[in-house]
């Protein structure tokens, strides 16, 4: 019967042919290939300082009749990492949406579990189907004083971490960049252009919650902008 | 019920709503001055936290776009009141605690209460356009408790100061509701504009 071992790089792995004894005749494979005697303590197979490259399936067949006496999944890998956490609201009043990633890869599959907590109250954050790791929380108080605070711990089965971020319903907000930004020239006059844009598609309520914009230009020809 | 020569209450109110947004604008920017100074005077740390004051008004509010025209009025009249008496009472302390005069902090708190006072006359202007009036003046402004030390104070003061800034935040964008076009009479409330 087949099954999934994680194991750390670096790790030394100890494979047993299932209910073998030590001293049974045996022959392992990997991924198909025969594996050299060397790497064998009688039927027991031993892997020293295992890499990334040695994931794979690993098979154990009994010395004479050839028989599958156990198989298993390797997969190398590592813990992880504290993860990197972002919140932002791009779309202030309605909500905000937090996004993650781990620093360095851990080769294996890992779980993300998001909390957030405002005060004594716990929100709910909607997860998006993509990206994976990223979900969204509506606003349910705005003009708060009291600070989010956002947990997010990623497990897989080598270990876990976490990280933390606390802030103010104000400090997040960050709207996307202006649309349909357009420069024209103007008629009869070479040294004017006529620069228009639109507010970002994403900010819900403009007139409520202005945008201030801010222009800088310069000809390809001079290395310094200059400011409108 | 306006006389034939002054302006249309549509005008006057979207007149008094621009006058409102910059005063709450100036408002919230010498509150938060007003902190930086409070907070250096005080001895306190800026990022101290203050758990919910008694009698202070908050700020934070549910189903904040689903307010009418009115409630938004007087929801702000009542706090703003409120303030104006908190604020009060800081000054007097103020000038009890260090017995001069004249303090850039001193100076500073009574600055922000005349913008308070005045923002809470706009305010009474303003539902009066709506066909209310402002609502007698009873405002419950619980005198802080005489056994509450020093330091209590310091950091009640801190939690007022720091819910005035968040409600000017709120007022700026309450008239700035208010001034949108509605369809209907001026108590409807006003369109989401979600897309």
């Amino acid at each position: 019967d087949s099954h999934t071992q994680y194991e750390r790089v670096g790790a030394d792995v100890t494979m047993k042919c299932g209910s073998m004894d030590w001293d049974a005749a045996v022959t392992w494979m990997a991924n198909g290939t025969d594996i050299d005697e060397s790497h064998l303590n009688g039927s027991y197979l031993i892997l020293k300082n295992v890499g990334l490259t040695q994931s794979g399936q690993y098979s154990c067949y009994e010395g004479s009749s050839w028989h599958l006496k156990y198989q298993t999944n390797l997969k190398v890998g590592t813990p992880p990492k504290e993860p990197v956490l972002m919140c932002r609201s791009n779309n202030y009043p309605k909500g905000f949406y937090c996004s993650w990633h781990l620093p360095t890869p851990t080769y294996i599959p890992n779980t993300f579990n998001i909390s957030v907590i405002h005060g004594t109250r716990e929100m709910v954050c909607e997860k998006d189907v993509f990206p994976k790791n990223r979900c969204h929380i509506r606003y349910i108080q705005l003009f708060s004083t009291v600070k989010y605070k956002v947990t997010l711990t990623v497990t897989n089965p080598l270990g876990k971490n976490s990280t933390t971020l606390t802030f103010d319903e104000f400090a997040i907000v960050k709207p996307d960049p202006p649309e349909s930004v357009v420069a024209k020239p103007v008629p009869n006059n070479p040294r004017r252009l006529e620069v228009s844009w639109q507010n970002p598609s994403s900010w819900p309520d403009p007139d409520s919650f202005p945008l201030k914009f801010f222009l800088r230009y310069r000809p390809l020809i001079l290395d310094q902008w200059q400011h409108v | 019920m306006a006389a034939a020569d002054s302006p249309s209450p549509g005008l006057r109110r979207r007149d008094l709503c621009s006058r409102g947004i910059r005063l709450a604008g100036k408002m919230r920017s010498d509150v938060v001055d007003l902190l930086d100074t409070y907070v250096e005077w005080q001895g306190l740390d800026a990022s101290a936290s203050v758990a919910a004051v008694e009698g202070v008004p908050t700020a934070a509010v549910e189903r904040w776009d689903e307010q009418t025209g009115t409630q938004r009025l007087l929801e702000n009249l009542a706090a703003y009141r409120t303030f104006r008496a908190l604020l009060a009472q800081m000054l007097e302390e103020q000038q009890e605690q260090l017995g001069e005069a004249d303090t850039a902090l001193g100076r500073a708190l009574a600055a922000v209460l005349l913008q308070v006072s005045a923002f809470t006359y706009h305010l009474e202007e303003l539902l009066q356009l709506e066909s209310r009036g402002p609502p007698s003046e009873e405002v419950d402004v619980p005198v802080p408790p005489s056994h509450l030390g020093l330091f209590e104070r310091k950091l009640r003061g801190l939690g007022v100061l720091r819910e005035l800034a968040q409600w000017a935040v709120r007022s700026a964008r309450d008239l700035r509701q208010l001034a949108k076009p509605s369809p209907g009479s001026s108590s409807a409330p006003s369109p989401e504009e979600s897309p």
